[in-house]
């Protein structure tokens, strides 16, 4: 289980901190894509049916870069799920 | 004249704007300045307004705002100076929430740079928006995907 932090209209989602756990081990290695039908799952046994084509419309990101579907990612505290932007 | 650094500075945060002028440093060289202001409207889509909250993965937010600012001068071909402040949590109505100044050797450039900082700001810097309204309801605003975008930030 890690914890993967959600922001904008994720945070719903999340905990009062923006962190949503995911049964999925330290260490493993997945495509982002993959990383998120795993999210897309949980979000199905958890009720959030409202929030999945969010979860289709984001990318997967660290600190310095956003992982495109295709990228394999280490899992790990830290990674980010980043919804459509709408800054300014 | 010679070539001058490119000068960056990216603000991220809930402290309030202050637009002040350029230094002296910065301004050798430099006979153009453009600015941008964006503010929190009263009213959207019908809406009425009472404040706006920003929301930010900041350490990715901080390297893509300066890597947009850096491929902006390249872009336009030019030297110059780029400051980017947005602000982080609540920001009222008619309040600035973000505020671009492009300093380059002529005018042109300076608008281009401008315009383009804010534009790639919309679209691919991870920064969200919930508007608060008068009636106390509250919304995440749509935005743009990154998935199509292509960029490593």
């Amino acid at each position: 289980m890690i914890k993967i932090r959600f922001f904008g209209a994720l945070r719903k989602c999340a905990d009062a901190e923006g962190f949503f756990e995911l049964p999925v081990d330290a260490g493993a290695i997945l495509n982002a894509g993959d990383l998120k039908q795993v999210l897309i799952r949980e979000f199905e046994k958890r009720g959030f049916g409202s929030e999945l084509a969010l979860i289709s419309e984001s990318v997967i990101a660290d600190d310095e870069n956003i992982l495109q579907d295709h990228e394999p990612v280490k899992v790990r505290e830290g990674l980010a799920v980043l919804p459509p932007v709408c800054g300014g | 004249m010679d070539p001058v650094s490119p000068r960056i500075e990216i603000h991220l945060g809930p402290e309030a704007i202050v637009q002040a002028t350029p230094g002296p440093e910065v301004e050798t060289g430099f006979g153009a300045s453009c600015e941008f202001t964006g503010r929190v409207r009263a009213v959207n889509f019908g809406r009425k307004v009472d404040s706006v909250h920003y929301d930010a993965f900041v350490p990715l937010a901080r390297s893509s705002l300066h890597r947009i600012a850096t491929e902006a001068l390249e872009e336009a071909g030019t030297d110059g100076s780029v400051l980017i402040h947005h602000r982080t949590g609540p920001v009222r109505v008619g309040e600035a929430s973000v505020w671009i100044r492009v300093l380059t050797p002529h005018r042109d450039e300076a608008f281009r740079v401008c315009r383009s900082v804010i534009e790639r700001l919309k679209h691919e810097a991870p920064i969200w928006k919930k508007e608060v309204y008068t009636d106390g309801e509250t919304e995440w605003l749509k935005g743009h995907s990154l998935c199509a975008s292509g960029r490593k930030s």
